[in-house]
């Protein structure tokens, strides 16, 4: 293939500006929203990876056949905890109060926070931690960016996104009225913000912080029960795979009183079972995809080829040989496929960048593999539509074009 | 005077080697066995001599453009044989007819067929597009140009040049590749007079003085008048001047 064949293709390629723009532009479009899906679905799985390795050896530990608010684990349940044949394999154990009714706040909450669209209740999970026990996490005692810990009763902090999401409601200094079933308030200060940008799991994990006494304090106040010790024990083993928390988790279920254990790394892969439904909608969306750009161009190459036949048939009189002319085409497919893709690539990327402005959480990731994926594409639009205009440009008869039989 | 010469046998003749191009019994049917059968060229037998410059005259529908497709290798024939040189192009494969074309022959179309996005130059140089273009390619397609008077109009575009520059490009195109021969398909149809007389003209100087063998396919007398040998066809029988002489 000479030079002259690429500028001539190159050419050609451009004469019928519209057409081909808008082949373009219709390849572009759905390249580049594949692209974002793409790219949304690897961030999520690389997250959802990054994730798992992070909670391998997580487990929570509430009463048996109890849901987390109604649990109830004796005060001393640390204690019985370590009793376990594997204790010194516990890194770092921490029993927490599920603190219930700050469902009351929601309203302050911003619903279409960039953070929480529309889950201002979920945000608002509140619960009663040792800083003690929380260090031993490195959880939001350890990550105070404004004001304090909590010190006495009635001391709460809250997450930093809370501060910018609820038109400063929650602001250090501020002192919020929890309401008890109607009929008085008792007043709780937010004394510190810690910081949950480092936080890939945030959504799941505490927004409003408070002592254990605090928590319980509130919750005794607010249920039509006593509670006096915890809701939940979070433990964490020196363990590198979800097998050998299991063992661990095994010693636990074997203790008095019985205990129900969850694995949060078997919870996040449970998460990652969902991603492969994202993953169908993807494959489905990038045939859709290569289906109408593989259309758009046939249509323009087939408009193209049918107005430019007795150009084909002169160059076959003049000697082109008919695999020459089906390459002709077939690069001037490629050129426009390439094209479209590499511009659907820019525009998907430029949405992500968008999406991601000013974000805490980067959740979108463009990977070498969709960027080979999008040459692909471009390529095999070129290859698949330009083969139909291509074997029909060098079928022309010439004598029959030019004399218009 | 002409003489229906079908079964001439110009293989008996002795001087075979004058001519450029030679049928046998050349016959063409399309949708043969069908009720829409039609005889386009009828056990068609002639010469042309090389060098000369030849017309194919007669009505339409007479089996002109058949024998100009199967002549200029663009088409197969049914039956019979034909000669373009020593070679037999009847039977041959779609890219060894490819390369004769390319090599042999140069095609000059009523609609000139410039492309039109190339320049004159480039249109010039399309048939060697594919191999590749080398500097003395382009020095020879400017000697082509400034052969058929256009030199200067080497970087222009076909809408940039009036129907009888186009159609001079298109002989150049022609031209090119140094070929044996040069089929024109009605080159004064769409000209006016003069710049259709200059187009003859023209085809007749580079016939004299390359010595290229030209057949010209035209309904106009005046052309006839202009070249050697006329052949006339009429449903798809040939008549030629007696004895398939030469004027």
């Amino acid at each position: 293939m000479s030079f002259q064949t690429i500028s001539f293709v190159v050419k050609n390629t451009f004469r019928k500006k519209l057409v081909t723009a808008l082949s373009i532009t219709g390849i572009a479009i759905g390249v580049g929203l594949m692209v974002t899906l793409s790219s949304a679905s690897a961030g999520f799985n690389q997250l959802l990876d990054n994730t798992i390795a992070e909670t391998l050896g997580d487990v929570r530990v509430t009463e048996y056949n109890k849901d987390i608010t109604i649990s109830q684990l004796p005060e001393n349940i640390t204690d019985t905890i370590m009793t376990i044949e594997n204790s010194e394999k516990i890194e770092a154990i921490s029993p927490i109060i599920y603190v219930q009714g700050f469902e009351q706040f929601s309203e302050n909450i911003t619903a279409s926070s960039p953070h929480r669209p529309g889950m201002a209740t979920v945000a608002l999970n509140a619960r009663g931690i040792n800083p003690i026990n929380d260090a031993q996490f490195e959880g939001p005692t350890t990550r105070i960016i404004e004001g304090r810990v909590y010190q006495t009763n009635f001391e709460i902090i809250v997450a930093d996104f809370l501060t910018s999401d609820s038109n400063g409601f929650f602001v250090v200094g501020q002192t919020i009225d929890f309401q008890i079933n109607f009929t008085y308030a008792i007043p709780l200060t937010v004394v510190g913000i810690f910081d949950t940008s480092q936080d890939t799991l945030a959504m799941l994990h505490p927004t409003i912080v408070m002592s254990v006494a605090t928590g319980r304090m509130l919750n005794n106040l607010f249920l039509p029960y006593e509670l006096t010790g915890y809701n939940y024990v979070n433990i964490r083993f020196d363990s590198s795979s979800l097998e050998t928390t299991e063992k661990y988790a095994e010693e636990l279920e074997a203790l008095e009183p019985k205990l129900q254990i969850e694995l949060i790394g078997e919870a996040m892969q449970d998460a990652s079972s969902v991603m492969q439904n994202f993953n169908t909608v993807q494959i489905i969306l990038t045939v859709i995809v290569i289906v109408a750009g593989g259309m758009a161009i046939i249509v323009a190459q087939l408009m193209g080829v049918t107005e430019r036949m007795k150009e084909f048939a002169i160059m076959k009189a003049t000697g082109w040989k008919n695999r020459t002319i089906l390459f002709t085409i077939i690069l001037e497919s490629i050129i426009i496929g390439l094209v479209g893709a590499l511009i659907g690539f820019g525009f998907g990327a430029g949405l992500i960048f968008i999406a991601q402005r000013g974000a805490t959480e980067t959740f979108i990731v463009i990977t070498w593999q969709i960027a080979l994926q999008v040459l692909a594409l471009g390529i095999g639009f070129g290859l698949i539509a330009g083969l139909i205009p291509g074997i029909r440009a060098a079928r022309v008869k010439p004598m029959e074009v030019i004399r218009g039989l | 005077m002409t003489e229906h010469i079908n079964h001439i046998e110009l293989t008996k003749r002795h001087d075979l080697e004058k001519y450029i191009i030679r049928t046998y019994n050349l016959t063409k049917i399309y949708n043969k066995g069908e009720p829409s059968e039609v005889v386009a060229l009828n056990n068609v037998s002639f010469g042309i001599e090389q060098g000369k410059m030849v017309s194919i005259a007669g009505p339409s529908g007479s089996g002109k453009s058949t024998l100009l497709n199967i002549l200029g290798c663009m088409d197969s024939a049914t039956s019979g044989e034909a000669f373009l040189k020593e070679i037999e192009i009847t039977g041959l494969s779609e890219g060894k007819l490819a390369t004769i074309r390319k090599t042999e022959i140069g095609f000059v179309f009523q609609d000139f067929l410039l492309i039109p996005t190339l320049s004159a130059l480039e249109n010039v140089l399309l048939p060697l597009i594919p191999d590749g273009i080398s500097k003395t390619d382009r020095e020879r397609a400017l000697k082509t140009l400034a052969m058929v008077g256009l030199e200067q109009r080497a970087k222009h575009k076909p809408k940039e040049l009036s129907g009888g520059e186009k159609q001079r490009i298109a002989i150049a195109r022609a031209l090119i590749n140094n070929p044996s021969i040069i089929f024109a398909d009605e080159p004064t149809g769409n000209l006016d007079s003069k710049n259709g007389d200059e187009i003859i003209a023209l085809l007749r100087s580079l016939n004299r003085e390359m010595g290229v063998t030209v057949v010209i396919v035209s309904h106009d007398p005046r052309v006839w008048e202009k070249t050697d040998q006329i052949l006339r066809l009429e449903d798809g029988i040939i008549f030629v001047p007696n004895g398939n002489e030469s004027r």
